[in-house]
């Protein structure tokens, strides 16, 4: 009996720490964040970042193809929750399209295809020169004079963008996601981290809402960049 | 003739203004982090230079001298080709052939730069729990692409801590506080 509760006591430390590995560190409450909510227990503080606030955040490029949200996830202290991305659909107010978040791997795989491209850099030049010596032109017998050249020009070079496109780029880009993404596993403590959703439609809306299903209950939060 | 001195004396400016333009600060020598655990860590200034690309010419370039095999030193050019290197200039018409002029201050290929700013510039600067140098020596850092946990220590016991991801061809600009607690500082 008392090996099963120590197997138990260590399977459920095993299970709890699952969950704090990676992610952001959460606000004291829920209601720090920009938009929360809470059902029962169980509370919900989430942030939709702003195409700024994602480039101060990420060394991956993220805010053309990705709603970035900010999700801190406050459990019941008495059970365990399981959190996963699962759990979180993104709706746009005007559409009613929906999404839910991308895995990190597909989410540095498409920065990565993103971040090729062309560089097109323009060398102007100029140059001046003295020419000396004597010399005949053979048509008219006369002789011709030394002097002064110059000339004037441009040069364009086309060449391919070297940023963040190689595969160790990718791998780079995935362990920054993994690591700033929400934890998931079952968790007692409040957790916190990104989840990165494409967007539901090509326009940006103004106005999503977040849905989340934890421990049977829904919740519902309006966001706003 | 007095239109080409004047001319000349223009073009020697314009060509000293444009050169002074494009040119970049004259990289250091390499750094490397002492220590590390790892062993995979290297922080190092590299040479900036682009290799590779199509470059698309034109001008007009002009002779004062009288004229020879009977064509007046005038005209204007125009030569596509590709070429590794800066075009060189080939004063009497034809071809402009390729040639071996680097032109600096490009950043060094597959590398991530980190450009840190803090206070005191005599501060200890770690990567990945090696030293590295001091801040002073350290406002431009050329890191492989990679995840790295970057500390900061004053000589007063305050600190900075962050882990920064390096991603080829970016710079990451860091503005470091130093405070005097050893808190971690969320990215």
């Amino acid at each position: 009996m008392r090996r099963l509760v120590t197997m138990l006591v260590l399977g459920l430390s095993a299970a709890s720490s699952l969950a704090s590995d990676n992610g952001t560190v959460p606000k004291s409450e829920a209601s720090r964040y920009p938009a929360s909510a809470e059902q029962g227990e169980i509370k919900l503080g989430a942030s939709l970042l702003t195409a700024e606030q994602v480039r101060r955040s990420f060394a991956t490029e993220l805010s053309r193809s990705f709603a970035v949200v900010e999700v801190a996830v406050y459990p019941d202290k008495s059970s365990l929750l399981e959190v996963s991305r699962s759990n979180f659909v993104l709706r746009s107010a005007n559409t009613d399209l929906s999404t839910r978040p991308t895995h990190p791997r597909a989410v540095a795989a498409n920065s990565q295809r993103n971040s090729g491209g062309r560089d097109v850099t323009v060398y102007p030049s100029v140059g001046i020169g003295y020419e000396s010596g004597r010399a005949y032109d053979p048509e008219t017998g006369r002789e011709r004079r030394g002097g002064v050249y110059t000339s004037a020009g441009v040069g364009v070079g086309v060449g391919d963008r070297q940023v963040a496109n190689t595969e160790r780029d990718r791998e780079v880009m995935e362990l920054e996601l993994t690591e700033k993404g929400l934890p998931e596993g079952s968790t007692q403590k409040p957790v916190a981290g990104y989840l990165y959703f494409p967007y539901p439609e090509k326009k940006k809306s103004d106005a999503y809402q977040l849905e989340c299903t934890l421990g049977g209950v829904k919740l519902v939060i309006a966001l706003k960049p | 003739m007095a239109h080409d001195r004047w001319m000349s004396v223009l073009l020697i400016v314009l060509s000293v203004v444009v050169a002074s333009a494009f040119a970049d600060d004259k990289p250091d020598a390499a750094k490397a982090a002492s220590g590390d655990p790892q062993g995979n860590v290297e922080v190092a200034k590299k040479s900036r230079i682009r290799i590779g690309g199509i470059s698309l010419t034109g001008g007009y370039s002009r002779f004062s001298g009288s004229p020879y095999w009977g064509s007046p030193y005038y005209g204007y050019y125009a030569s596509p080709y590709w070429s590794p290197f800066w075009q060189t200039y080939f004063p009497y018409g034809g071809p402009y052939p390729m040639g071996f002029y680097p032109s600096l201050g490009q950043p060094g290929p597959g590398m991530g730069e980190i450009k840190l700013y803090a206070e005191p510039k005599t501060a200890s600067v770690y990567v990945n729990d090696a030293y590295a140098g001091t801040v002073e020596d350290l406002k431009s850092m050329w890191l492989e692409p990679g995840a790295y946990n970057l500390r900061i220590e004053g000589t007063d016991g305050a600190s900075f801590r962050q882990r920064v991801y390096v991603l080829s061809g970016k710079t990451l600009k860091l503005n470091a506080g130093l405070t005097a607690s050893n808190r971690e500082v969320a990215p």
